[in-house]
């Protein structure tokens, strides 16, 4: 029986740390989220000798504050559960800023080994350190590691091994005489079996860290003497006691470097200041900034229509199959076309994932990523979001679904919240598909503006709903922009293809029971009652049939399945559904028919289209383009005013079925899962509502 | 005027009559916000005077504190935010951020 160890990995970001978690756990780990919060849980697994190992990759951060939610969740995560061991990432080429965390984690009594990673670059750059007596001064055994290449990883695993039964040597980072004396005091008031140490739990308190103070349920003559400890110390100092600690570590990390750094070498790697001077040059930088987003357009474009169609081939030949096997009824038509079609649905955007995904891993893991938010980072920012959320927002042109998958890269929890909720207003490409059928049949001149204008329209609600949500709901001030550029680096495949089958399977895990059920509902929706009615038309359909063979026959046949569906739906509690919304719907110029198309389009845009041709009952099927535009004509007196209030409310209306389960699993809440679905619906009402009132007015 | 700030303890040059008040003494230290300087510029860090304490601790995370010298080494294409180098790493700030910071030109 192995022994069961946790051990939690800490560092800045863009340390590697990850890099450092793909190497010991391979694919073995899974992604789930903190409960209650956007931020990501990665856990994994693997042994080593005798025990069985589970690592937490936690957040990348810089200290234990309480500002960002990151650094809330870690701190939670090492109080309470106690993890055996730290192992803390660290970038050895900037110790003096990487140290700072590290000094916090020994503040807190933590098992630590240090990781010293990106040694090729100290190396490169000429940097001399005397690693056995920083191993002293900081009390904890220092890997040198090149994680991308797995160097240190046989040599981390082994003193792991050995750490964990070893006794820890405890080491005090010395803070000011008078914080000293401050610490003495309420150290005093403090009882045993606090969450860390003593020492550590007084200087929280001093500092007034407000999470730290719930914990403990601190009593109110404690509180009293520690608000006098912290006055006294700020007028002393002129300055908050949690700065006056920051100078102490600082001087501390200083004279630890002072010490052990023999040779400062090169200041930094010229490539990257050179590579910078082209990408981010006043006027290069946007038009190679668009080149690669022409590339990630054009990838998942091409490479991923061509995967979608294969996977679209294979679902009809099942559903053929299928077709042929069972026995025409319910249970054909909900395996066919229920859940197939949710299958072949949730398979569809597949392709979409994994190659956006992969173009974001290179970006991020190359270091051009923080490029990207420099140089969207005013325009994203008036809106009220971060330079990041613009590929998020960008990708969404493609695909809604890792449009909101990629809002992760948005490190401020209120920024990527906001970045999700607007992303469904920027028309995907299953939007495009219904404009591109539709705006040809009513704005023969002119289809271009028209879907210019859906697309303006889109984007514009996009940025007006950003505004409203930053100032109503995600009301308190946006995280500092202060933000690292780490230096270019070059990715590795391994991290890349982890990567996107991390994004691929969760995709896959999480999301696939909210779009099976969504499908069911609207199938069944369209499918009950059972009987289907006898219409004059398939009588006389039926008559031929006896009458004729062959081909001919054939014909009437097909004819006579497309009739009985069309009849079938006319009948539906779909369509009950949809004369019930009719004088909802009237307001706005269209009528229910388009009210059971949209309802079957929250399944997937896409099927906005079929829909309609099946319910108009449209021969012929997507082909007929012009009988589609006679049966609007003819029965719902269709114009190109009613279109264009059509089409608004395509675009704007609830995304579909799959985004929505995207949404909820970034927020990892329902009720901004519902927020989407109502607000999407009221504002599609609204605009649509306007347009078709006005353009009434000056149209008539 | 030449977008310069006095610093409270400035003397004036005596016998100085102009009313511009930017004369000086020689040696004293002339302020700026981090805002205002020049691509190239290296500048002190004197003072960090934001009234925002979670800003502040995200600074001194970052190494950006009192004493520390750091170069501008580029604005973004649209103007905002600012590149620049702290020692031997590379940070972004908004302008709008970077005007709570004091710096001296080296």
């Amino acid at each position: 029986m192995k022994r069961q160890i946790s051990i939690a990995l800490i560092g800045n970001p863009n340390c590697g740390k990850t890099t450092l978690f793909n190497a010991l756990t391979g694919a073995r780990q899974h992604v789930g989220n903190w409960p209650g919060v956007t931020v990501e849980k990665k856990v994994g697994n693997f042994s080593y000798k005798e025990f069985d190992i589970e690592l937490i990759d936690l957040p990348g951060i810089y200290g234990f504050s309480t500002n960002s939610l990151d650094e809330v969740v870690s701190k939670n995560y090492l109080l309470e559960e106690k993890p055996d061991l730290i192992i803390n990432v660290v970038d050895a080429t900037t110790l003096e800023k990487s140290l700072q965390l590290t000094t916090q984690l020994i503040e807190m009594n933590q098992k630590i080994i240090l990781v010293f990673n990106m040694w090729d670059e100290v190396e490169k750059r000429d940097i001399q350190m005397n690693i056995p007596l920083m191993e002293k001064l900081l009390a904890a055994p220092i890997i040198k590691s090149v994680a991308k290449k797995s160097n240190g990883k046989q040599e981390l695993l082994a003193i792991l091994a050995g750490s964990l039964d070893l006794p820890w040597k405890h080491k005090i980072v010395p803070y000011d005489l008078h914080v000293e004396e401050s610490i003495s005091k309420i150290s005093e008031q403090l009882g045993e079996n606090y969450l860390a140490s003593k020492r550590w739990v007084s200087v929280k308190l001093l500092e007034g860290d407000s999470q730290i103070r719930e914990k403990i349920a601190i009593s109110q003559e404690l509180n009293e003497i520690v608000e006098l400890e912290a006055k006294k110390l700020k007028s002393k100092h002129q300055q908050e006691v949690s700065f006056l600690i920051s100078d102490s570590r600082y001087g501390f990390i200083n004279g630890v470097l002072s010490e052990c750094i023999e040779s400062k070498g090169l200041d930094k790697m010229i490539l990257t200041a050179v590579l910078d001077r082209l990408l981010l040059n006043k006027w290069l930088g946007f038009p190679l900034f668009f080149v690669c987003l022409w590339l990630i357009f054009y990838l998942t474009f091409t490479i991923g229509d061509i995967v979608q169609n294969w996977i679209a081939s294979g679902v009809d030949i099942l559903a053929n199959a299928l077709n042929y096997l069972l026995p025409t009824g319910a249970l054909q038509d909900l395996l066919v076309n229920g859940i197939l079609n949710a299958v072949g649905n949730i398979l569809s955007f597949l392709p979409q994932i994994v190659l956006l995904f992969l173009m974001l891993s290179i970006m991020e893991d190359s270091g051009y990523m923080s490029r990207v938010a420099f140089l969207m980072d005013k325009l994203m920012h008036f809106i009220g979001i971060h330079g990041k959320s613009f590929i998020s927002l960008f990708s969404s042109l493609g695909c809604n679904v890792p449009g909101i998958m990629a809002s992760r890269i948005v490190e401020s929890e209120d920024d990527r919240k906001i970045t999700i909720l607007i992303n469904s207003f920027i028309p995907c490409s299953g939007r495009f598909a219904i404009y591109i059928v539709l705006v040809g049949l009513f704005f023969p001149h002119g289809a271009y503006n028209v879907i210019f204008a859906m697309y303006i329209i889109g984007i514009v609600v996009a940025i007006v709903t950003a505004k409203i949500l930053k100032k109503f709901i995600f009301k308190k001030n946006s995280d500092p922009s202060v933000m690292e550029l780490p230096p270019y680096r070059i990715p590795t495949l391994k991290s890349v293809l982890l990567h996107m089958w991390d994004r691929a399977s969760m995709f896959i895990k999480k999301m696939s029971t909210v779009i099976v059920i969504g499908t069911i509902i609207v199938w069944a929706l369209g499918y009950f009652p059972t009987h289907t009615p006898i219409t004059p038309q398939i009588t006389h359909v039926q008559s031929q049939i006896s009458t004729t063979t062959g081909s001919v026959q054939k014909g009437y046949e097909l004819q006579l399945q497309e009739l009985q569906k069309g009849a079938r739906i006319n009948n539906s509690y779909l369509a009950d559904i949809g004369h019930i919304m009719q004088p909802g719907l009237e307001p706005l110029g269209f009528s229910w028919r388009e009210g059971v198309s949209l309802i079957s389009g929250f399944i997937a845009k896409e099927i906005f289209i079929s829909s309609m041709i099946v319910i108009y009952g449209v021969s012929g099927g997507a082909a007929n383009l012009a009988g589609l535009k006679e049966g609007l004509i003819h029965l719902s007196n269709m114009d190109s005013l009613k279109m264009f209030s059509l089409l608004v409310f395509v675009t704007l209306y609830v995304p579909c079925v799959a985004t929505i389960a995207a949404i909820k699993r970034e927020m990892n809440s329902q009720k901004w899962m519902w927020f989407s679905i109502f607000y999407g619906i009221g504002i599609a009402y609204f605009v649509s509502f306007v347009i078709y009132q006005i353009g009434r007015l000056f149209f008539r | 005027m030449l977008g310069f700030q006095k610093v409270g303890s400035l003397k004036k040059k005596s016998g100085c009559a102009c009313a511009n008040n930017v004369c000086f003494e020689p040696g004293m230290a002339v302020q700026n916000n981090l805002s205002e300087i020049k691509p190239g510029d290296v500048v002190e860090i004197l003072e960090i005077s934001t009234p925002c304490m979670k800003f502040k601790t995200r600074l001194l995370d970052l190494g950006i504190r009192v004493g520390k010298e750091v170069t501008l080494v580029r604005n973004a294409p649209m103007g905002d935010p600012m590149h620049i180098c702290v020692g031997n790493y590379d940070v972004t700030i908004r302008k709008s951020e970077a005007k709570f910071i004091k710096v001296t030109k080296k």
